[in-house]
């Protein structure tokens, strides 16, 4: 059997729990010896070593290119002895952004935050190996098998017909296939760069509408960095809270939490794991997983959420464009009595329903917009192909996930129980559906409240 | 898991070495020789010029100090599973132990050769005493008590010794400071 078949059983002993021996010589043959607190595995025939300081080992490296490691299974404590072959450094991409987090999560978790930091990922050839022959513990049980969980999962989003039904599914697939509690679906806004929630799992507060940007947390590593991301220990740098908030006020930016709606999350998570729903090299969105125990998540984990994220990442692809070939209706109806204040705010198109923020964004712009062709004519029935070829709106390049954002707007009316709804009216059509009377205001361009005519 | 454990500082560990006495010029102090002692990971190595370094995890560690201001550190392996590593510090090949502790405090020696010598029964005594410390720590720091046991656990029969004379010795504590010969 090769190397680079056996390394991939080997991936227990990569996970961070158990620290590494790792030693280099010098061009005088001095050997170098020091536990690594990381090798990752790339994949087959493939290591990364964590650089994080200009020490002897990084010298070593760099001059004679050669390397012995030495990793230990974390669950049954047998050895495996590699010998290396350096190749090159990462200091960016999905490698290096992988090790970076679950870096920061052994550092949290061994003390060492602050201290442990990836400078770079060491990309290393295994050019051998052998097991250490020694004591061991038995293999624990193998547990279902990632590969059929992801399947039925797979099956289970074939059915979706918008992607508001395609995150149900795949919250609920995983939740029934994979036993995961916590999870949250989050579209991508590749114009913005940021991710939006449009659904969420297993958390009091569903946070449909909340927002981060790329880079930020361990969602937006996954989203920066087009690859699945897993920690397998948390660490605070990779909550959301305090990323989001530090993010914004490291930028200068003015954090506005009367703006915000609240990322949902455990408080304390043991274990988080990221995949980004890919299609082709178009980023759709990222699902985030996570776990109030340690070392919750696996590299088979990982597996499997990885093909189901790409399968995802398809799937909303192919809904959007079935949306975009659906034909435009007609004008239609009126409805509800009462009055209630709808103001928004040109600068970030965020709405607010009386006091309460609503959305922002995209989304808040085609409510803003549907709002006002209300307010001007009367409409209450629209069709998607006016609004994703409405000028007004400034939909980023082809619009794409313009039905994402329809069904987020739609979900966030439905869970704040707004006098206002939209709602689908067949293919291709929205409604909105008044249960009070809106007077628009823009509230960023002095008082220019308008009365709607009285709907019916 | 280690919250409650502080983590050393190599920064820490270089101002303590200058301040403390090193009776002859000693390459290690008192303090250090206790901790190599004290029952930690020692990881191993042995080097040559050209090919790969091969590494192990070792039992642990004896400090012999068999003349004013001469030390001699003897490390301790399983002797079957590490047959190559062995057989290059016979060949004349560098060697390199780092002993690291619950918080991180970690100390390199360094010789460009060592020598092969049996293990006597006092050291395999002296090895249960190391490695049940040890196992404790792993424990503290959240290793279930069979793993922990599987990964310590060794041969009296089976364990080797290299014995050398640490010509180098290095602060490994990660952070500022880490690599900084102790001289």
């Amino acid at each position: 059997m090769s190397a680079a078949i056996d390394l991939e059983r080997l991936r227990p002993s990569m996970e961070g729990v158990v620290a590494a021996v790792l030693a280099t010589c010098d061009a005088e043959g001095q050997v170098n010896v020091s536990l690594i607190s990381q090798v990752h595995y790339v994949g087959p025939g493939l290591i990364a070593l964590s650089y994080q300081f200009f020490n002897k080992t990084r010298r070593n490296l760099l001059e004679t290119r050669r390397a012995a490691v030495t990793v230990i299974d974390c669950a049954t404590a047998e050895r495996y002895r590699l010998s290396l072959d350096y190749l090159e450094t990462d200091t960016e991409g999905p490698v290096f952004e992988a090790m970076r987090a679950r870096l920061a999560g052994i550092a949290s978790h061994t003390g060492m935050a602050g201290v442990f930091r990836l400078q770079g990922a060491d990309l290393c050839r295994v050019s051998a190996m052998e097991q250490v022959p020694g004591p061991a513990l038995p293999s624990p049980p193998a547990g279902p098998s990632r590969l059929a969980a992801a399947r039925r999962v797979a099956e289970r989003l074939r059915g979706a017909a918008d992607p508001g039904a395609l995150a149900d599914a795949a919250l609920a697939g995983i939740a029934e296939e994979l036993g995961i509690t916590h999870a949250i679906f989050l579209a991508a806004d590749a114009g913005e760069r940021r991710l939006f929630t449009l659904a969420s799992l297993g958390h009091a507060e569903t946070g449909i509408g909340s927002e981060i940007a790329y880079g930020e947390g361990l969602a937006g590593a996954a989203a920066q960095s087009f690859a699945p991301v897993r920690i397998t220990m948390m660490t605070a740098e990779y909550r959301y809270g305090a990323a989001v908030a530090g993010t914004a006020r490291s930028l200068g930016l003015d954090w506005d939490r009367a703006r915000t709606i609240p990322f949902p999350g455990l408080a304390m998570p043991g274990s988080q794991m990221a995949v980004p729903l890919r299609f082709g090299d178009r980023l759709c969105g990222v699902l985030l997983v996570e776990s109030p125990e340690i070392l919750r998540f696996s590299h088979e984990d990982e597996d499997a959420l990885a093909l189901i994220g790409d399968q995802i990442g398809a799937l909303m692809v192919a809904l959007d464009a079935d949306r975009a070939g659906e034909e435009p209706g007609e004008p239609a109806a009126k409805d509800g009595p009462a009055c209630i204040a709808i103001r928004h705010f040109d600068r970030d198109d965020s709405v607010f329903i009386g006091h309460d923020y609503l959305i922002k964004g995209v989304a808040g712009a085609i409510f803003w917009r549907l709002l006002q062709e209300h307010a001007a004519s009367g409409r209450t029935e629209f069709t998607t192909r006016e609004l994703r070829l409405d000028p007004a709106l400034r939909l980023p390049g082809n619009a794409e996930n313009f039905d994402t954002r329809l069904i987020l707007l739609m979900r966030r009316l439905e869970e704040r129980a707004a006098p206002v709804r939209l709602l689908r009216a067949g293919r291709g059509r929205l409604r909105l559906a008044l249960s009070a009377h809106p007077v628009l205001s823009e509230a960023d361009a002095g008082s220019s409240a308008r009365a709607v005519p009285d709907p019916a | 898991m280690t919250d409650a454990i502080p983590p050393a500082r190599a920064d820490d560990e270089i101002a303590a070495f200058r301040m403390a006495g090193r009776p002859g010029g000693a390459p290690l102090t008192a303090d250090i020789a206790a901790f190599l002692e004290a029952g930690q990971t020692v990881a191993l190595a042995a080097g040559g010029r050209g090919d790969y370094p091969v590494c192990a995890m070792g039992i642990g560690c004896r400090v012999l100090c068999p003349a004013p201001g001469t030390l001699l550190i003897r490390v301790y392996l399983a002797a079957a599973a590490n047959a190559a590593l062995l057989a290059r510090v016979r060949a004349g090949g560098s060697v390199g132990a780092t002993l690291t502790g619950v918080d991180h405090r970690s100390i390199q020696l360094k010789a460009a050769h060592g020598r092969l010598v049996p293990t006597g029964a006092e050291e395999i005594a002296l090895l249960h005493r190391q490695v049940a410390a040890h196992r404790d720590w792993l424990e503290i720091v959240g290793f279930p008590r069979d793993f922990a046991e599987t990964l310590t656990c060794f041969a009296d029969d089976d364990v080797a010794c290299i014995e050398f004379l640490p010509e180098r010795v290095y602060v490994q504590t990660p952070g500022p400071g880490a690599g900084s010969r102790l001289e």
